[in-house]
């Protein structure tokens, strides 16, 4: 029972979220126009090897099993060396249509105060692999006004 | 004259708070430098995390709010985004600081 009690407060205590990287772009402070809030983010499952071998190895009482997963993972960690952040992701491309993205929630184009997070949100052997971006889509605040006027004159 | 073996212990442990606090860099980025460069601004924003537990990182959203706040009607270009940790033994603190060139519009 405590055993299981101290296995749920670990569990739930355990969706961490782990911040790899933020970038700041140049910041638009004008008042003279509009500023429409842009938040973006794409995500991929993480798989963390390690971890998913530590409750295997713990569910089993064989001793060759264990040896033998101790084995495996030794092996696919050699296919996933490198420099990263967070956990591999069966698909790396997760992030390449994020441009796409940014142009239909601002189809004019005119972003500022853009900041990118890389973050990571854990959870027991699998993980979130997100990349946020906040910005903000400019509309001129004189050119709405003159359009409004123009409007209000044809009618 | 012989230490006591607790006594070892509490030196050694004195010894590892004060080589603790060590500041590490996570991570740098830069924009283009803009000319002028008279006017500096500056966002900081932290977070103190216990034993590695940390349940969100919305403490950096309001960064370029900061910074806009300082540069009002003018833009803040050529930022330094700095993100560092500062390790306590079991606290961290984590800071994201963002500093740039206002240029009044």
């Amino acid at each position: 029972m405590r055993l299981l009690l101290a296995g749920m407060i670990l569990f739930s205590a355990s969706g961490c979220a782990v911040l790899h990287h933020v970038q700041v772009g140049e910041v638009d402070g004008r008042t003279n126009v509009v500023s429409t809030p842009i938040d973006i983010k794409v995500s991929e499952t993480g798989i963390n090897l390690g971890e998913a071998k530590d409750i295997a190895k713990g569910l089993s009482r064989n001793k060759q099993t264990q040896k033998d997963l101790d084995d495996l993972e030794a092996i696919v960690s050699l296919f996933q060396q490198g420099p990263r952040t967070g956990n591999p992701v069966y698909s790396e491309t997760y992030a390449k249509d994020l441009i796409l993205e940014l142009y239909k929630v601002c189809p004019s184009g005119r972003i500022t105060n853009l900041m990118a997070i890389r973050e990571t949100r854990k959870y027991p052997v699998i993980s979130g692999e997100i990349i946020k971006i906040k910005g903000s889509c400019i509309t001129e605040r004189s050119r709405r006004s003159a359009h409004s006027t123009s409007t209000q004159q044809n009618i | 004259m012989k230490t006591s073996p607790i006594k070892k212990s509490i030196i050694a442990m004195f010894g590892t708070f004060l080589v603790t606090g060590c500041v590490s860099l996570q991570s740098i980025s830069l924009t283009p430098i803009p000319a002028k460069r008279t006017n500096q601004v500056s966002a900081t924003t932290s977070k103190t995390v216990f034993l590695g537990f940390n349940f969100d990182n919305d403490y950096v959203d309001n960064l370029t709010d900061q910074l806009r706040a300082k540069c009002q009607d003018g833009y803040v270009k050529g930022i330094l985004t700095k993100d560092e940790v500062t390790s306590y033994l079991i606290v961290f603190k984590r800071t994201i600081t963002a500093t740039g060139y206002c240029l009044k519009s």
